[in-house]
């Protein structure tokens, strides 16, 4: 009579059981990305205004040709503007970040605090951080002006506008360059520079030979982590600039938000400008994830022997 | 080829009151000498590499090249690695990973100071190769070898070198005991072809035998014996270095225990036979009982237990055997060692 504890297992076989436990998860999915994604897909395709109270029109591609054929070609400046900011910003990072890191890694007294006091910025909120930096920066009773002895006007009507997002930028996410960099130039062993050393190869050698294409993975997924972060940059300009239009720091997500926020425009084409970004996104992504795949089957570590 | 003479090699790791990792170890390694290094782990083998080599400062000290020149020997304990002239292949390998085979094997070569040009680079590299049998492997990437192809990379990129000196620091101890086996014979005839010298490190007995002509027993940072294999086979200085050799291992007896087996005695503490030295004959009556019987294909390895003493004992596989079996033992008093400790 004694059935033993496997009896009621039979209750649900163990395929449903799987299910039920997906399916919370599938659920939320659905009702807060896959339903989004769609309504703002049919959104972006009519003019809806969320404050006149009259039925949707559907428009077709409208929206999306006033984006594009805009006469002041303010998306694809937004979108080029973008572009550079990310191609500078991470540069930067990555030079400075590099170096840094080559720096850190000989051992010297204080080295844990320095580097603990070298990481503080990446802690902090990007807005308490863009607080800060607009302090700063303000033409009139700003620190910088007054170190600089100049009256720099970092205003988003000028050029020097987007500088400052880069200076910014680059200070905040330096130290999570200085941090991917140190962990790989850590995991090159020891023993390869000596062997260099052995076979006569100088500093700049076993720079550009041994330490160069041993950290570049790590450097690389540093890069592409920035890249994509910087490229949907929003806080730093916000909080520097605003919203406004027409700005040197009018980035991607800057307009968007502009677009959307900022008037009593239909949402219909922010909405079309939300999905051009997405597109971007995912393209970039995409790219991104294949060169990933890419450096992991090439750049695979030697393969490990005893130590 | 240059000769060597190490005198006083002292390191010292961490605290002051620690042993010291090398303990005033002298010795010499002749011109086109292959001198193996042979000790246990943390015997301060490879350290003593890396201080011939220039990658470890010693304590105190001297290490001296002797050219032949008028000018005698020189002291090179204060040059840096890249001025020594030396070659070292490392236990983990050390190839450099982003470059193919080829690169690998001319790297030592591309430094500015030896000004070879490229024809003169892409020469050696190649007839490397070709010794080492790597020819066709010289456009892969050193991940895609296996681990005997990274080793004989390791040991080509020495050897491209033409160095003075050789340092080998267990370059086989990862590899499978087959291939080791073949490599043994490459290295060794690889080292006899080029005439130059070699220190060669390994905790392995077999490796040591079949390659030194002479072999240094190091333990615990200090030399205990060094000698041709063969003497330090049969005259061993002490119970240490005579356990470090032959498998399966050295019979050490009391001189009770010597004297209950009915043994000649010395005034000695201790007695060592060697496996194969005891003559082994069936005998219903006898005083053995073999209690473990292991067959090696051309020799058989017994486990005898006489009255009490447990003794290691080879025989030839026509002696038919099991375990339970009876025995009597003979020895000749000449391949009995009589050691202090």
């Amino acid at each position: 009579m004694n059935q033993g504890r496997g009896a009621p297992a039979r209750f649900m076989s163990e395929s449903s059981v799987r299910n039920l436990c997906i399916m919370p998860a599938l659920a939320l999915l659905i009702a807060f990305n896959v339903f989004p994604l769609l309504a703002s897909l049919g959104i972006s395709l009519t003019d809806f205004n969320p404050i006149i109270d009259t039925a949707p029109r559907f428009v077709g591609m409208g929206n999306y040709r006033d984006l594009v054929e805009s006469p002041r070609q303010e998306v694809w400046r937004s979108f080029s503007r973008t572009g550079f900011l990310v191609l500078v910003t991470v540069g930067l990072e990555t030079l400075i970040g590099f170096a840094v890191a080559l720096l850190l890694r000989r051992s010297f007294r204080g080295r844990g605090l320095f580097t603990a006091i070298l990481l503080i910025p990446m802690m902090l909120s990007p807005a308490v951080m863009g607080s800060f930096w607009r302090y700063l920066f303000n033409a009139d009773y700003g620190a910088l002006n007054w170190f600089l002895d100049a009256r720099l006007n970092w205003d988003g009507s000028r050029a020097l506008a987007f500088w400052a997002v880069v200076i910014a930028e680059v200070w905040m996410w330096t130290p999570f360059m200085i941090l991917l960099s140190l962990a790989g130039l850590n995991a090159i062993p020891e023993t390869l520079y000596e062997a260099a050393e052995v076979d006569r190869a100088g500093a700049w050698f076993r720079f550009r030979h041994i330490t160069l294409p041993l950290a570049a993975p790590m450097v690389l997924l540093g890069i592409v982590f920035r890249a994509m972060d910087t490229f949907r940059l929003f806080d730093t300009a916000m909080v520097l600039n605003g919203n406004l239009e027409g700005q040197h720091t009018t980035f991607v997500s800057v307009l968007l938000h502009a677009r959307g926020f900022g008037g009593s425009r239909s949402l219909g084409e922010p909405t079309a400008l939300a999905y051009l970004l997405l597109i971007a996104s995912l393209a970039l992504a995409t790219l991104v994830l294949r060169y990933l795949d890419h450096v992991r089957g090439v750049g695979a570590p030697e393969r490990g022997r005893r130590p | 080829m240059p000769a060597y003479e190490i005198a006083g090699l002292t390191v010292a790791f961490g605290n002051a009151g620690a042993r010291p990792a090398l303990d005033g170890v002298s010795f010499k390694v002749g011109a086109g000498e292959l001198l193996v290094v042979l000790g246990r782990t943390g015997s301060g083998k490879t350290t003593l590499l890396r201080s011939i080599s220039g990658l470890q400062k010693p304590a105190a000290g001297r290490i001296l090249e002797d050219g032949g020149g008028p000018q005698g020997p020189v002291d090179i304990s204060s040059l840096p690695p890249h001025g020594r002239d030396m070659a070292m292949v490392f236990q983990n390998f050390s190839l450099y990973p982003r470059m193919s085979v080829k690169e690998n094997l001319a790297f030592p070569l591309r430094a500015k100071a030896l000004g070879l040009s490229a024809g003169e680079i892409e020469a050696r590299v190649s007839q490397a190769a070709e010794t080492l049998g790597l020819s066709d492997k010289l456009c892969r990437s050193p991940t895609e070898l296996s681990g005997g192809e990274m080793q004989r990379v390791a040991i080509g990129r020495a050897l491209v070198r033409r160095p003075r000196l050789f340092l080998m620091d267990e370059p086989l101890a990862s590899l499978d005991a087959k291939l080791r086996e073949r490599m043994v014979l490459e290295i060794r005839g690889l080292q006899r072809s080029l005439g130059c010298g070699m220190i060669y490190v390994t905790h392995d007995h077999v490796e040591a035998m079949s390659l030194a002509d002479r072999i240094l027993v190091l333990d615990r940072g200090k030399v205990l014996q060094a000698g041709p294999p063969e003497e330090i086979y049969r005259h061993p200085c002490d119970s240490r270095v005579a356990r470090m050799l032959g498998r399966p291992g050295i019979n050490l007896l009391t001189s009770e225990e010597g004297g209950r087996m009915g043994l000649p005695l010395s005034e000695k503490r201790l007695l060592g036979v060697r496996p194969e030295s005891w003559r082994v004959t069936a005998d219903p009556a006898g005083p053995a009982v073999a209690s473990v019987v292991e067959h090696l294909g051309p020799q058989m390895a017994l486990v005898l237990d006489v009255q009490g003493i447990v003794l290691r004992v080879t025989a030839p596989p026509s002696l038919r055997v099991k375990a339970g079996d009876r025995f009597r033992l003979g020895v000749d008093p000449a391949d009995i060692l009589y050691l202090d400790r």
